[in-house]
């Protein structure tokens, strides 16, 4: 009887917290969220795809040569990046249940894999550009785009001429990018406990 | 330098890439034909060169129904491996000594329908500046095809990087070894297939050899006759695994045409390897 007792508080408790507690949790797990999507956006190698192909290596990962958006081969007109802030803003969390230690939550983070998979290289489906860019890429991208540039269906848009010798090779060098992002807020994430929540 | 982690992991999967594509895949024919006597400059002038007209003769005998030749004829008499016969596996020939350059050589054997090569170049440098020459489907009177030039339909292997990574107490770590393929052929069909039936193999293992395991010597003969491919799930061995961790596959999307007849179609197979290891040991 005292069990069942107690069980049955514990419910009531539970019930009674989790909305007050749900908003001041929310709160800042919002603010990492946010601060995890600025960093994203921020990031050189964002900034620089997000500009097109008008931008300058900002990232010198083609040692200031080129862009990032031509050497990878996107269309022109194309947002590369929305893909993986979609994904991102996918992360959320969710109350779970009271325990004698506290409250359990699950917070659903991207992984990787999932930002591989959306962010396909414009001239090998089946590989990522975000995974080249922490892997490393190379020239062919660039190389259909040398190619096709002069040519109406260009994938980059005829106008666009970037300052090269045309037969010469650029290298990639390669960044930290999704990875490093993605396991850096997991922790942060993991560190989300009561001592951490404003009340 | 003695060889080191990477160079045992490259030649294994090299080893393993092809006994798979020619034991799963069934990629190979089985060919009678002529060898031509033609003149080789990097070749001692103590031998005399017949080429056939195709190259990469399968050297595994584990791989079921190929013919790998232990020696050719010669006009119509079987001469054997030996000091003075060399199989050039690799180049589609056989070096020979007291062999009038007028002889009639013939043999049978089985060709790789995809050249293998361990590559150093970057595949930028292996889709643009490489020019290829294919390999004849259909023998012709009177020809042997070049010896060292690359040919296609072919896979590339290129060892890419390695990372070691902490994976347990007391100095084990994980370490990944990325291995890419470009893949050539002449047709759509063989580069479904080659990508097919790589994309299967994530998850699989395969054995890690010595790189002085490499079976065939500087003129493409075999060290010893007959060499049969170890499979690892015939003797499994978890001391000298090598894990398949993932596998992507793609295609190229940009056909080329390489010269006026032939046509390329390419494809990328990525894997990445892993084995758990105390490099520090």
């Amino acid at each position: 009887m005292a069990f069942q007792l107690d069980k049955s508080v514990k419910r009531q408790v539970a019930q009674l917290i989790k909305e007050d507690f749900d908003k001041k949790i929310e709160r800042s797990f919002n603010n990492i969220k946010a601060e995890m999507i600025r960093e994203l956006m921020n990031h050189e190698i964002t900034k620089e795809i997000s500009i097109g192909v008008g931008a300058s290596n900002s990232s010198n990962t083609l040692g200031g040569y080129g862009n990032l958006f031509t050497f990878i081969g996107f269309e022109a007109g194309t947002s590369p990046i929305d893909a993986i802030k979609r994904e991102f803003d996918k992360t959320v969390i969710r109350f779970r249940t009271l325990t004698d230690d506290g409250p359990i939550w699950n917070i659903y983070l991207p992984a990787p894999e999932d930002i591989w998979d959306v962010t396909p290289m414009p001239w090998a489906e089946g590989r990522s550009w975000a995974k080249g860019i922490e892997t490393g890429i190379s020239g062919v991208g660039w190389y259909l785009y040398n190619q096709k540039k002069n040519y109406p269906q260009s994938r980059s848009g005829p106008a666009i001429q970037v300052k090269s010798k045309s037969s010469s090779k650029v290298r990639f060098k390669n960044v930290k990018y999704i990875s490093d992002i993605l396991s850096r807020y997991e922790k942060k994430f993991s560190e989300l406990d009561e001592t951490t929540i404003p009340t | 330098m003695k060889p080191q982690y990477q160079h045992n992991v490259a030649t294994s999967f090299a080893l393993w890439f092809d006994h798979h594509l020619l034991s799963e895949g069934e990629a190979f024919s089985n060919q009678t034909g002529k060898f031509y006597n033609y003149e080789d400059p990097r070749i001692p002038t103590s031998y005399k060169v017949f080429g056939s007209s195709h190259k990469q003769f399968v050297f595994d005998s584990s791989v079921s129904g190929a013919i790998v030749p232990s020696g050719v004829f010669v006009n119509s008499v079987f001469k054997p491996r030996s000091s003075a016969l060399v199989m050039d596996y690799v180049n589609g020939r056989v070096l020979t000594t007291g062999v009038a350059a007028t002889a009639n050589v013939t043999g049978a054997y089985s060709v790789k329908d995809f050249s293998i090569y361990m590559s150093n170049e970057d595949e930028e440098d292996l889709i643009i500046e490489n020019n290829f020459e294919e390999n004849l489907k259909f023998t012709r009177s009177g020809t042997y095809i070049q010896p060292y030039d690359e040919i296609i339909p072919a896979v590339f292997i290129v060892s890419d990087s390695i990372k070691n990574k902490p994976f347990s107490f007391g100095g084990e770590d994980e370490t990944r070894s990325n291995m890419k393929c470009v893949v050539f052929t002449d047709n759509p069909y063989d580069l479904d297939g080659v990508l097919s039936l790589f994309a299967d193999t994530q998850k699989k293992v395969f054995t890690e050899k010595d790189f002085g395991d490499y079976p065939l010597t500087e003129y493409g003969d075999l060290k010893s006759y007959p060499y049969n491919y170890s499979d690892y799930y015939a003797n499994p061995n978890p001391s000298v695994e090598l894990f398949i961790d993932d596998v992507t596959v793609s295609k190229l999307k940009d056909t080329r045409s390489r010269s006026s007849n032939v046509k390329t179609y390419i494809g990328f197979i990525d894997f990445e390897i892993t084995q758990y290891r105390y490099p520090r040991a």
